[in-house]
């Protein structure tokens, strides 16, 4: 695999292509493989492909914690076999060139070096992304939809940020926040009168998702953030009579105390708390304000308590994979950089947490804008590997499959 | 390999549209082991490819589905009409829905059927290849072009 400090070659020249890669892991799908790298090179589109866009059917606006679009583009995209390609924020120019995405006139496809490689479409858009809340706010503000997740990002900025040089280096909340003049928090009401909407569409959604950017506050350090998430919690309960639904949490790791709350007091069944990185060095440079607030080995304790309140298969941790290559202080190599990785998810799948990897997608306005992503060959191999650690303990991948996040390709590998 | 339109096979289109015709899915794991699965949701396509509904998501012919669309693998469709008639068909996994509108109208009509019943994904199967397997077809094809097979009793 590439040395990135040492290999200064065109970026084509030094790493092995889809068709090279897709020969060298005959085990691993073509179609998962050119998710991670439309998802690391991006994507443009032809006129042709913005042509086609039909704004009452396809989705083409989205207000996140990390991207906020209102254009006639397609948000994101999704590949015949059900893979979500995401194609959402802005990346910045790393001389990667992007994908192209092109129009026949029936179908969409990605191409690179202007050869089609596989038939994609537009993801669409839900019934609800066309009401307002009693409120006036219009639903596709409140709730964004994944092809079948509600996504909830109540806070959209981040504490750590209110301090320079505490947030996490490849992270755009901050940047995004600002250039967009958004309000930081969500009215609770708008978030649990619009899931209420969206959830009546039939076969519409398997899960509810929240997330945000760190709350420092309260009595002890994040309460404030616990009590959001709760209120959401408790408010969309109701919906389902009450009992335990299909949800996923991300938040800054919370303490015993307060994951024993949100696990009695809501109907909340998966819980994350993203590590980013698997390295406590790496974690102290990448990520400060997770540092300094709770430490590498803190954090992993506290999804180590998770386990014991959610259970096993019900709690995971993300990395933003490829950053710990970042220069000048992470891995030096992408062999030494995998074996490190693959190691430490092992030891948390001992203690029964199992991680799931993102594509770094290199944003403009992050600390990190400047950096290259590693070779697709490490994200194939990182992906095999994963699966392969969640397979031989026993894992299951259904809070963060492919139909959830859809952001990670091992557990896509999860399907068959 | 060229796709097939089944709607250029008249008397497929007609056992297909038959909810008394059996219709068994072929797809093989990843050691290449059979699995047969009766599907009588499969119908035709309004563009001549066999479509179904998957009911289970964690079911072994999903994951046959996906693994056959993934590594290009072929699957097979068994159809056996009231009247006997019967086809074998080949062909490959082409698409699976698991959102959108289709699949959710396609959602609505399976539960509209039965209301415990969910809806995983709406698979696409484009039929390369199809022979006919009814048995009085074949035994006359066979009696025809290969006479040296039968028992000698018979011919007496």
């Amino acid at each position: 695999m590439r040395d990135p400090v040492k290999d200064l070659r065109p970026w084509r020249d030094a790493e092995k292509s889809l068709r090279e890669i897709t020969r060298e892991y005959p085990s691993f799908p073509k179609l998962i493989a050119l998710k991670i790298d439309a998802q690391r090179r991006g994507v443009v589109y032809t006129p042709k492909a913005l042509a086609a866009v039909d704004p009452t059917v396809h989705m083409t606006t989205v207000r996140s914690d990390y991207y906020d679009k209102e254009d006639l583009s397609p948000v994101s995209l999704i590949l015949d076999d059900g893979t979500t390609v995401f194609t959402e924020g802005v990346l910045a120019d790393i001389g990667l060139e992007p994908y192209v995405v092109d129009h026949d006139g029936r179908n969409a496809y990605l191409l690179d070096n202007d050869a089609p490689l596989a038939r994609v479409s537009y993801w669409e858009k839900p019934a609800y992304y066309a009401k307002t809340t009693a409120k006036g706010r219009p639903m596709w503000q409140v709730v964004s939809a994944r092809p079948q997740r509600l996504t909830i990002h109540p806070h959209q900025y981040c504490d750590f940020w209110k301090k320079p040089g505490q947030g996490c280096r490849f992270c755009v909340m901050a940047t995004n926040y600002k250039a967009y003049g958004k309000e930081a928090r969500l009215l609770v009401e708008d978030i649990i009168e619009t899931v209420g909407e969206a959830v009546k569409e039939p076969g519409g959604y398997q899960s509810v998702f929240l997330t945000g950017g760190t709350i420092l506050s309260g009595a002890t350090p994040l309460d404030d953030e616990l009590e959001l998430y709760l209120a959401i919690l408790k408010g969309i309960g109701p919906l389902f009579g009450g009992q335990k639904f299909p949800s996923q949490l991300i938040s800054t790791a919370f303490s015993l105390p307060q994951l024993a709350r949100l696990k009695a007091e809501t109907g909340l069944t998966s819980y994350t708390a993203d590590l980013e990185v698997l390295d406590a060095e790496l974690f102290k440079w990448i990520c400060p304000g997770k540092s300094r607030l709770i430490g590498y080995e803190g954090w992993k304790d506290r999804l180590a308590a998770a386990v014991g309140l959610f259970g096993r298969g019900r709690v995971n941790t993300g990395i933003v994979a490829g950053v710990e290559l970042a220069k000048p202080k992470g891995f030096k190599s992408e062999e030494e950089a995998l074996n490190a990785t693959l190691k430490e998810a092992r030891s948390l799948a001992e203690r029964g947490v199992f991680v799931v990897s993102c594509v770094w997608r290199v944003m403009t306005g992050s600390v990190f804008a400047r950096q290259r992503p590693p070779s697709l060959e490490y994200y194939v191999r990182l992906a095999l590997g994963l699966d392969a650690i969640r397979r031989e303990y026993g894992f299951l991948a259904d809070m963060d499959n492919y139909r959830r996040c859809g952001n990670h390709a091992d557990t896509d590998l999860a399907r068959i | 390999m060229t796709d097939l339109n089944l709607n250029d096979y008249p008397e497929i289109v007609l056992a297909l549209s038959d909810p008394l015709t059996v219709k068994v899915l072929g797809t093989i794991g990843s050691a290449g082991e059979p699995r047969l699965a009766v599907k009588s949701s499969i119908r035709l396509a309004q563009n001549g490819v066999l479509t179904y509904d998957e009911l289970i998501e964690t079911s072994r012919t999903n994951a046959n589905m996906v693994r056959a669309l993934w590594f290009n693998h072929k699957v097979a469709v068994s159809l056996i009409a009231p009247n006997a008639r019967a086809w074998l068909l080949s062909g490959r996994p082409d698409q699976v829905l698991i959102a959108g509108r289709k699949f959710q109208e396609r959602y609505q009509l399976v539960r509209q059927k039965n209301p415990e019943s969910g809806l995983a994904a709406v698979w696409f199967i484009v039929i390369e290849d199809l022979e006919e397997t009814t048995l009085t077809t074949r035994r006359a094809k066979e009696e025809a072009e290969r006479p040296l097979l039968i028992h000698l009793d018979r011919l007496l």
